[in-house]
Order: structure tokens, then C-alpha cells, then sequence
């Protein structure tokens, strides 16, 4: 399928540093309040700490992607204004979403019963509420969904955003990759796949519009599912996917694929169009073809 | 949209009503089957009705209906995905697909926690493939040979009508021909009692838009279409029996349970503008109407403003009979507004008596309605602010999309 969707700007939190996309910085991230707090000298959007009806409810997971959030929207170049309202929608991919918070639920009901479960605490504990919680911070009525389908949630959910801007439910939307690990959700992916996983959020900000305001463009995307665990002949590049998942995917499960997608479009020397490929550990590929616009500018200014 | 989106499988389970022929029954006969018991203890909740299926059951009909997914369905298979079989293979058989070995078809799943996760992490031993979050997913497809792009959508009540809208978009961007799509979900303790929490939950039955309504009943289930782009069902000869000419995705920006009529409406005009027809025609619409007071009102608020000052189409919300299916509840609803379009019948609601009578919309209460026009909405709003519209129509091969 041919995509054709361009990519303004971004952020990207892990291992212990936040990047922005456009812009090029770098800082270090402070591990503090659950899990990472950004440092002031962060250019970002700042969130609304309330929605009209009230203070945002956030659990770690969602109050950190609110900010790396607020970090790609200010590197695609949006202001607060230009954010709010039906223009701007949200969509998430991850492996487990807010399962660990789910979870807490569930071990609060094996405890206590009934009344371990509190209803404001019940009513966040959605897979789509870091989306939800978002909408209220950034005020954007746009589409909000939340992929939790493995490896490949990312792709899925860039596919979405591709879709429901072409159909017009919103003009621009904010594609995040999310992975916020506990103990619980540790230890199922390490019974899975044997790997070690760590905390990763993407944030990539995508619209339709000319290229030159844009850092890169997303191409064509193949995706599939393997029911023997045999790879087709028939894709444009079986050889990504013969190799397997990066160290980066195979660290990051369920942001990995967004965050190779973001290290490619963030490298200007890379050769283009470039292949990222995912295999889930349960049957699903896919491959996500990009291009990096920064490269191509380099090469007009040479000319 | 360019590309017609075509409806030519369906299927349904739901508690008293595995396949899409009983659920039609059961809501004729207005029959919920509500229940005080459950797979989990309820004793100590304050709200115990309910519609959740009973999984043991669930597998005896499957297999004893598809001998096969006796060896096929792993022995700790979660319920959900038991429901979503029963589902799958009726929308396939009926969409003629029984037969094609090469299911070069999509899938996309909506569901919420599904209850999957929940057997890892309480310590039982559970094979890992059995116990992700997307183990459901993986295992329908396997089981079923597809080997098309696969999804899942977990977005609280509105996850199967982001489902069918992700789905519609495969088709669009030649991704597949053909995609299952819908939900599949069960029903955990924890869910229990957090709309117990909530006091979201009735302690009587659930009565959409009845002055006297005081909340919903939780069931479970799975409702499967099968999407198809108009030229690969006339290819095939399939018997179309609707057409998704619309869908509209919204958020409210506001609170994570309290609803805005403002936010709905969007969903339902961007439906509307999509399928290009304005509202002429627009017999029915199927509300997500959970029962609780906020709820309905809102939704009522959302449908008067886009149905100001015309001849207004008759509304309902099924979940009177079936019980709210968390994620799955608006892939059910499709298959609802799609047995009604076909019937020309809008089942009466059960246990509703007393709608408010300012409210201005025709409510099918003390009997059952004529659905007049060629065209239903379907509307679902979920926690977090999110809103869903679906549109569908007759299937009239003549109408020029270009």
C-alpha cells in the first residue's frame, strides 16, 4: 500500500535521555514521580494540568507520555492553539499497554474485595486512557484509539492515523509508542520470549501536507500474519524480516518498531527509503518503509 | 468514501443467544435471561444481574457445531476467544467463505482487558502465548488460516466500532480485500466491580431511556462481520447484506466518564458527511443507551442536535436484552442494525416503559417498529471521552460512488 504521510516532528524517551526529532536535542532525563520527569529545558507543549471538568487523572505511564507528547508536538512546530480542537486526534501501539496498571486492579480486588477498587481508579484503567488523558491535556477532539496487538501495534497504529486523517476525522494525528514495564508485565515477556524489555515512549507527530515542512514521510507499510510461522515469499523485502527484530525491537517490543522509525528519520546519512521490519512472537509482520526528508533537503542545498 | 465497504458476513454470541438467528429471536421476544450467578463469585457485590455467558457452555456448542475446534482450540484457551470463534465461523459460513483455504483476509479485534492477562499475573500457570494481551488475536487467527494484516483496538466500549472503522481502512488502502472485524470479550471480576464502583450497574434490569432508569447489566460475548470491498464481493457472488457508508471517530476532551452530547454529535455528522446523503432515509439508530441516567441523556442531547427539526428516526438501545459487552458491545450493535435494516424491524426494548415524552424521538416501547427508510446509525461513547459513529445502509448495487 502506498502511504504517502509526512512526519513533522517528534520525541523520544528512553534510556535515560529524551530526544526531540526536528530540532536535534538531546538532554538527560531525571527518574524521578514513578518513572521519568522531564528537565524544564525541554522545549514542550505544556499540558493543561485540568480539563474543563476538572484535574487530569494520570497513573506514571500516562502522566510521561503526556510529556514526551508535549515534546514532539512543540518539534512539529504547533503551538497550543494550533493543538486543540477536532484537528488533532491521538493513537497509541504498544505490547501491554497499561496492563500493569490493570493489574493493580486485579491484585487490589484479590485483596480487598469490592472495595478495593475504587471508581475513579477503574474508570483510568483503560488501555486507550493515556490517549483519553491527552485529549484533555492538549484539548484535541479528534479520533483517539489505542492498538494493543504485539510488536506490530505501532504500524497498526500509524496506519490508523494515515487512515482517519485521508477520510477526514481529523488533519493531523499523534502517533505514540509506549512501553511502561512493571514487574508483572516483565516477567510474562521474559516466559514469552525469553528477552529483557524496558521502558520506551515515541511520539511521532503526522499530517498530510507539502513535504517541505516535514521531517520525513512514511512510504508504504506491508503487513501480515504468519498461522504456520513461515514467513511469505511474496513481500517486497523478506530479507528485513529474515533477520529478525533489532536489539532495539527486541528490547522496546511494543514501541521498538516506532523508535527504529524515529532513530532512521533523527540519522540524516542513512540510505533511503529505509525498511523497518517487525516479527511478533505470536504470528504478526509487518514492514514499514520510510523516507527521510532531511536527506533530500541536504542534497537540494548541495545542488 | 471512494471505496464501497461491503458487509457480507455476520455472527453473533452472546449469552441465551449463540448465532445471529437467536440473538434476532431474543430480542423479538424481548427475552435478557438476566442472572444473579457468574464464572466468578457475586454474592458480595451490591448489583449482581447479569448477562455473562457461560464459557463451559460456550465450548460445548462450539464444538459439538465444529467438531474440529475440539483439537484446534487449546484446552486453557481463554473464553473470549471461544466466544469470538463461535462469532468468526458463523460470519464466515454465511459470507460464503467456508471454502478458501488461502484467507489472505485481515482481522481486527476490539476488546478491553478480556481477562487474559489477569491468569498470568495471578500466578496461575498459564503457557505465555496463552496470556498476552493480544493472545485472542493471535490464536483466532491461526486457528482460522488467515494470513492478512491483523489488529487489535482496546478503547474501553467504543473498541469494536474502532475496530470495524481500522478494518474499513485496510480495505481502503488495499491492505486486504476482505477483514474480519468486531470484538470479543469476557467478563472479569474486576470489571465487575468497577462498574459496581462506578454505580453504573442496575439493581433491578437495564432500561435504556426509561424515566426510571438506574444503570446497566454487564454480559460478555463476541459479535465478527466480514468486511469486503464491493468488487471482491461481486467477484465472488456473495450475497451483500449491507454497506458501511460511514464512520466517525470523536473524543470529548473533558472526563473520563462523564460524557458530552457535544462530542457524539461530531461523530454522528462526520458519519454523516461521509456517507454524502445527509440524513434522508434515516430509519433507525441504535444507541450505545447503557441504562445509566448520564448516559442517556447525553446521548439523547447528541441525536437531537443532529436530528433537529426533521422527521426523526426511531431509537433504541438493545442492551435491555443483551447486557452491556464492554468492548464488544458496539460490533453486537452493528450486527443488530444490520438484522434490522434487512428485517425492516426495529425489536421492541425490553423492560423499558416510560420514556420521557418531550424527548421528541419514536422509542419502540409496547411494541415492535417498521424501520422506514434505508439507512441506521449505530453510536457508541466509551470511558476516557471517546465517541463512535457507524453508518449503514441497504446494499443497492446501483448507487454511483464515483
Amino acid at each position: 500500500m502506498i502511504f504517502s504521510t509526512r512526519i513533522r516532528g517528534g520525541a523520544l524517551a528512553k534510556d535515560g535521555q529524551i530526544q526531540n526529532l526536528a530540532s536535534g536535542g538531546c538532554w538527560p532525563l531525571d527518574s524521578t514521580d514513578g518513572m521519568h520527569k522531564m528537565p524544564p529545558a525541554v522545549p514542550a507543549l505544556q499540558p493543561c494540568d485540568s480539563a474543563q471538568a476538572g484535574p487530569i487523572r494520570h497513573f506514571p505511564l500516562s502522566r510521561v507520555v503526556q510529556q514526551v507528547v508535549g515534546v514532539a508536538l512543540a518539534d512539529a512546530g504547533l503551538t497550543k492553539e494550533g493543538v486543540a480542537g477536532a484537528d488533532t486526534g491521538f493513537v497509541s501501539g504498544s505490547i501491554y499497554g497499561t496492563a500493569e496498571y490493570l493489574d493493580s486492579l486485579r491484585a487490589n480486588y484479590e485483596e480487598r474485595g469490592p472495595r478495593g477498587i475504587r471508581p475513579t481508579d477503574f474508570s483510568i484503567a483503560t488501555q486507550g486512557y493515556p490517549m483519553a488523558a491527552l485529549s484533555m491535556a492538549y484539548m484535541g477532539t479528534g479520533p483517539v484509539a489505542a492498538f494493543v496487538n504485539g510488536v506490530t501495534a505501532g504500524f497498526e497504529a500509524i496506519s490508523f492515523a494515515h487512515h482517519v486523517i485521508m477520510q477526514g476525522l481529523c488533519k493531523r494525528m499523534v502517533v505514540v509508542g509506549l512501553d511502561g514495564f512493571g514487574d508483572v508485565t516483565r516477567r510474562h515477556y521474559k516466559a514469552l520470549t525469553g528477552e529483557s524489555a524496558s521502558d520506551c515512549i515515541v511520539a511521532l507527530v503526522m499530517d498530510m501536507g507539502p513535504l517541505s515542512g516535514a521531517v520525513g514521510e512514511v512510504v508504504d507499510l506491508e503487513t501480515g500474519f504468519s498461522p504456520d510461522g513461515e514467513l511469505p515469499q511474496t513481500l517486497s523485502v523478506p530479507q528485513a524480516l529474515q533477520s529478525g527484530n533489532s536489539h532495539t525491537v527486541r528490547q522496546h517490543p511494543g514501541a521498538g518498531g516506532l523508535c527504529e522509525a524515529f532513530g532512521f528519520l533523527a540519522n540524516p546519512y542513512t540510505v533511503d527509503p529505509h525498511p523497518v521490519a517487525l516479527i511478533d512472537p505470536l504470528g504478526a509482520y509487518a514492514v514499514l518503509r520510510l523516507q527521510s526528508l532531511r536527506k533530500v533537503r541536504k542534497m537540494e542545498a548541495v545542488a | 468514501m471512494n471505496t464501497r465497504i461491503c458487509i457480507t458476513g455476520i455472527g453473533a454470541a452472546c449469552h441465551r443467544a449463540f448465532g445471529i438467528d437467536a440473538l434476532w429471536q431474543r430480542l423479538l421476544d424481548r427475552v435478557a435471561g438476566l442472572k444473579q450467578d457468574a464464572p466468578f463469585p457475586v454474592d458480595h457485590f451490591r448489583c449482581k444481574w447479569n448477562t455473562i455467558c457461560d464459557p463451559v457452555d460456550a465450548r460445548r456448542k462450539l464444538t459439538a457445531r465444529n467438531p474440529e475446534m475440539a483439537e484446534l482450540l487449546p484446552e486453557e484457551a481463554p473464553a473470549g476467544l471461544v466466544y469470538g470463534l463461535i462469532a468468526a465461523v458463523e460470519a464466515i459460513e454465511l459470507a460464503g467463505l467456508g471454502q478458501d483455504s488461502q484467507r489472505r483476509f485481515g482481522l481486527v479485534l476490539g476488546t478491553t482487558s478480556g481477562g487474559l492477562f489477569d491468569r498470568f499475573s495471578a500466578g496461575e500457570t498459564v503457557d505465555p502465548t496463552l496470556s498476552a494481551p493480544h493472545s485472542i488475536l493471535s490464536i483466532l487467527a491461526r486457528i482460522l488460516r488467515l494470513s492478512g494484516p491483523v489488529a487489535q483496538i482496546s478503547n474501553a466500549c467504543t473498541s469494536s466500532a474502532a475496530a470495524i472503522t481500522h478494518a474499513a481502512g485496510m480495505i481502503i488502502q488495499g491492505r486486504a480485500e476482505i477483514v474480519l472485524c468486531g470484538g470479543a470479550d469476557h467478563a472479569r471480576a474486576a470489571d465487575f466491580a468497577g462498574f459496581n464502583a462506578l454505580r453504573a450497574m442496575s439493581s433491578t434490569s437495564c432500561k435504556p431511556f426509561d424515566v426510571d432508569r438506574d444503570g446497566m447489566i454487564i454480559g460478555d460475548g463476541a459479535a465478527i462481520l466480514v468486511l469486503e470491498s464491493e468488487a471482491s464481493a461481486l467477484h465472488r457472488g456473495a450475497n451483500i447484506l449491507a454497506v458501511l457508508d460511514g464512520f466517525g471517530l470523536s473524543s470529548d476532551a473533558f472526563h473520563s466518564t462523564r460524557p458530552r452530547p457535544e462530542g457524539l454529535a461530531r461523530a454522528v455528522r462526520s458519519a454523516l458527511k461521509m456517507a454524502g446523503k445527509g440524513l434522508d432515509d434515516i430509519g433507525y439508530v441504535n444507541c450505545h443507551g447503557t441504562g445509566t441516567p448520564h448516559n442517556d441523556k447525553t446521548e439523547i442531547a447528541a441525536l437531537g442536535h443532529v436530528f433537529s427539526g426533521i422527521d426523526r428516526p426511531v431509537i433504541s438501545s438493545t442492551k435491555s436484552t443483551t447486557g452491556h459487552l464492554l468492548g464488544s458491545a458496539a460490533a453486537l450493535e452493528a450486527v443488530i442494525v444490520i438484522l434490522a435494516l434487512s428485517k425492516g424491524l426495529v425489536p421492541q426494548m425490553a423492560h423499558t416503559r416510560h420514556t420521557d415524552p418531550e424527548i421528541g424521538f419514536d422509542f419502540p416501547v409496547g411494541s415492535h417498529r417498521h424501520l422506514k427508510g434505508q439507512r441506521a446509525l449505530s453510536t457508541t461513547l466509551g470511558f476516557g471521552g471517546s465517541n463512535a459513529c457507524l453508518a449503514f445502509a441497504c446494499y443497492d448495487q446501483e448507487v454511483d460512488h464515483a
